[in-house]
């Protein structure tokens, strides 16, 4: 990995733990045990897991999970899930944001309706700012959703509070 | 629509708020927390004046140049697939939608929050014609519990307590009182759920039209807008023509000035880019409306004094900076729009008639132009409003009185000595000027028993 990207990375960290984020730097072998543990912390039963390439999906398939989904056909469904893991487009280090671009696989719902969203990154999908995605984003893009931490609001006295609407916590696992 | 909520009754509701303790220490409160929040946040970008700027000139390129704008959206969002049409007052937008709405047999619709559709009394509309129309932000739904109106732009539920809401949430949706935020949030969501899986109709603002690209932009943070222009089979989006921007590039200057203004947040929790309907995507609703509406916006494209309201980007923050607006708060002035751009934007588009005390309730400090994200020389404009206001015969003739006299005494200083003689002779024989209205809330000055030109002559001059 090189210097730059690492800076990137250590900004990105500090801006999506400073939203709320959860952040975990992982080798590929890695990920299962971390999965599975983030899911028992987070009691999740039910989970859904996106269209990811295949040698994720078969690490993905080995889930200590009561019930995965890989194919929601309504939304209703994806409403009774615990948890979603999604992969993403890009990661906006000044910001912290994770970008989705919403294409053919890509269920906006799934991440908006589960209590936990759990993204699975590439550490070559971090730029430094929203300026530099555009710039290398096609600009016949469908529609795009970026993500700051979990859901939130100040609407009662001002105070905080996460997972109004949208997920209570949202986890990154970089790899 | 409450017969009371009109700028005419200004000071009256203005009085009556001054009067409610505890409703002005929940706004103060708030209004204090946001803004010391925001020196937070505003101080640590070194560039912030020049990124105002950059936001001010975009804002007037695309106001400057506003059909051209809407012109290529139309064209872009069309190709898209989001069906694009126009309304010029609020009437016909709010027919507009009904008949969507009446086409499919619509029963429930889900709102994320809009201004725009609080201007044109969207939601009242829709319900009075049996639509089921749920607000979805925490605040408004608060706030269309209570059967009241959003007393902030950004904050619709400030003016309300902890206890107030869990009382309200008791009673109107039959849970057990509590006054805990993250619970009364909790019931929220449980409510609002089944709200979201079952509605026809999503209905949402927009932050901004991205001319180049054709993208709707909504900007927030509890994942409603996002949820409201996902799930229903329509999305009906509501937006007023001034909107537009230029370029997707100019979207990263406004990220950056606009959370941090409203919310004194570095980057609000989502934003949702909608270029297109449903096409080969999993989700998302099979048609979207864009209604693009008037309602006076053109009157004040026509002014050049006024055209410089309209690079507004409904922060919110020149509220919370007004001393006015923190002393009445936002249901005083009658208007959708509260403080210091509500004031110029209501003379604008109800007419100074029906809008007179408005520019009247500033104390032209500047505080606003001071925070405004996009420059808007708000205080002068109010000015000029006056002005108006004052030749168009708008104000009293007691004022106009006064004024000559004050004009007269000013212009010449032999009577400007002599008036102010007279008054600090009335002063030693007992007689005070009776200005109850002022002194009602304040204290009376006391004239002094010199003037300084009288000092200055005998005590100082050498
Ligand atoms: S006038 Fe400026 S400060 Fe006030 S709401 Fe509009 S953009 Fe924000």
């Amino acid at each position: 990995m090189g210097e730059r990207t690492e800076k990137l990375i250590e900004r990105f960290k500090l801006e999506f733990e400073r939203v709320g984020g959860v952040f975990i730097m992982a080798k590929k072998d890695q990920i299962l045990p971390i999965l599975n543990q983030t899911l028992k912390v987070e009691n999740a039963e039910k989970i859904f897991v996106e269209k990811f390439d295949e040698e994720l999906s078969d690490i993905l398939k080995q889930l200590d999970a009561k019930q995965i989904i890989t194919q929601a056909h309504s939304e209703k469904q994806l409403a009774e899930v615990d948890a979603s893991i999604t992969g993403c487009d890009y990661l906006i280090a000044e910001t912290g944001t994770i970008v989705f671009i919403h294409n053919e696989k890509r269920f906006k719902s799934s991440i908006l309706l589960p209590r936990v969203h759990i993204v699975i990154a590439k550490s070559e999908q971090i730029y430094e700012s929203l300026e530099h995605v555009f710039e290398k984003m096609d600009k016949k893009f469908d529609s795009i959703f970026l993500v700051t931490g979990p859901s939130r609001t100040a609407d009662i006295e001002k105070v905080i509070v996460k997972g109004v609407h949208g997920p209570q916590m949202v986890y990154l696992i970089l790899i | 629509m409450k017969e009371t909520y009109t700028p005419l009754r200004f000071k009256e509701n203005a009085l009556r708020f001054i009067q409610d303790e505890k409703r002005r220490a929940n706004l103060n409160r708030a209004i204090h927390h946001t803004l010391s929040k925001r020196i937070e946040v505003v101080s640590e970008l070194p560039d912030w004046e020049i990124l105002r700027q950059r936001a001010h000139d975009i804002r007037k390129e695309a106001i400057e140049n506003i059909w051209h704008y809407i012109e290529i959206f139309e064209k872009k969002a069309t190709e898209n697939g989001i069906k694009v049409i126009y309304a010029s007052d609020a009437i016909e937008a709010r027919n507009q939608v009904l008949e969507i709405a009446k086409r499919i047999n619509a029963k429930l619709c889900v709102k994320s929050k809009s201004m725009v559709s609080e201007e044109i009394g969207l939601r009242e509309f829709l319900e009075e014609n049996g639509i089921e129309t749920v607000e979805t932000d925490l605040g408004e739904f608060i706030v269309q519990l209570a059967g009241e109106k959003p007393s902030h732009i950004t904050a619709p539920a400030m003016h309300k307590s902890r206890d107030e809401i869990g009382k309200l949430f008791a009673e109107k949706l039959g849970v057990e009182f509590t006054s805990i935020p993250e619970e009364l949030t909790r019931i929220a969501r449980g409510f609002l759920r089944d709200k979201f899986l079952n509605a026809d109709i999503g209905i949402s603002g927009a932050n901004f039209l991205v001319a180049e690209t054709g993208s709707i932009v909504i900007v927030e943070n509890e994942g409603n807008a996002g949820l409201s222009t996902t799930l229903p089979k329509i999305h009906i989006a509501i937006a007023g023509i001034e909107k537009v921007i230029p370029r997707l590039s100019d979207l990263t200057v406004f990220f950056k000035v606009l959370g941090r203004s409203a919310t004194a947040q570095r980057f609000t929790s989502y934003v949702s880019l909608i270029n297109s309907p449903r096409g080969q995507k999993p989700d998302s609703p099979e048609e979207i409306y864009l209604i693009l509406l008037d309602n006076g916006r053109t009157h004040l494209l026509k002014s050049e004094k006024l055209k410089e309201a309209l690079y507004c980007i409904k922060c919110g923050a020149c509220m919370l900076a007004c001393p006015v607006y923190q002393t009445v708060g936002g249901h005083s002035y009658g208007w959708v729009y509260p403080g210091p751009i509500g004031s110029i934007l209501a003379s604008a588009q109800l007419g100074l008639e029906k809008a007179t005390p408005l520019p009247f309730a500033s104390s032209l400090c500047g505080k606003c132009h001071e925070i405004c994200p996009v420059k808007i020389e708000i205080h002068h404009i109010l000015v000029w409003l006056r002005h108006q206001a004052v030749e168009h015969k708008r104000t009293s003739r007691t004022e106009k009185l006064i004024f000559k006299l004050w004009l007269f005494a000013m212009k010449d200083a032999k009577i400007y000595k002599a008036g102010a003689k007279l008054l600090r002779f009335l002063k030693k024989i007992g007689i005070k000027p009776s200005l109850k209205a002022w002194s009602r809330t304040r204290e009376f000055p006391q004239i002094a028993e010199k003037s300084f030109r009288e000092i200055w002559e005998k005590e100082l001059k050498n």
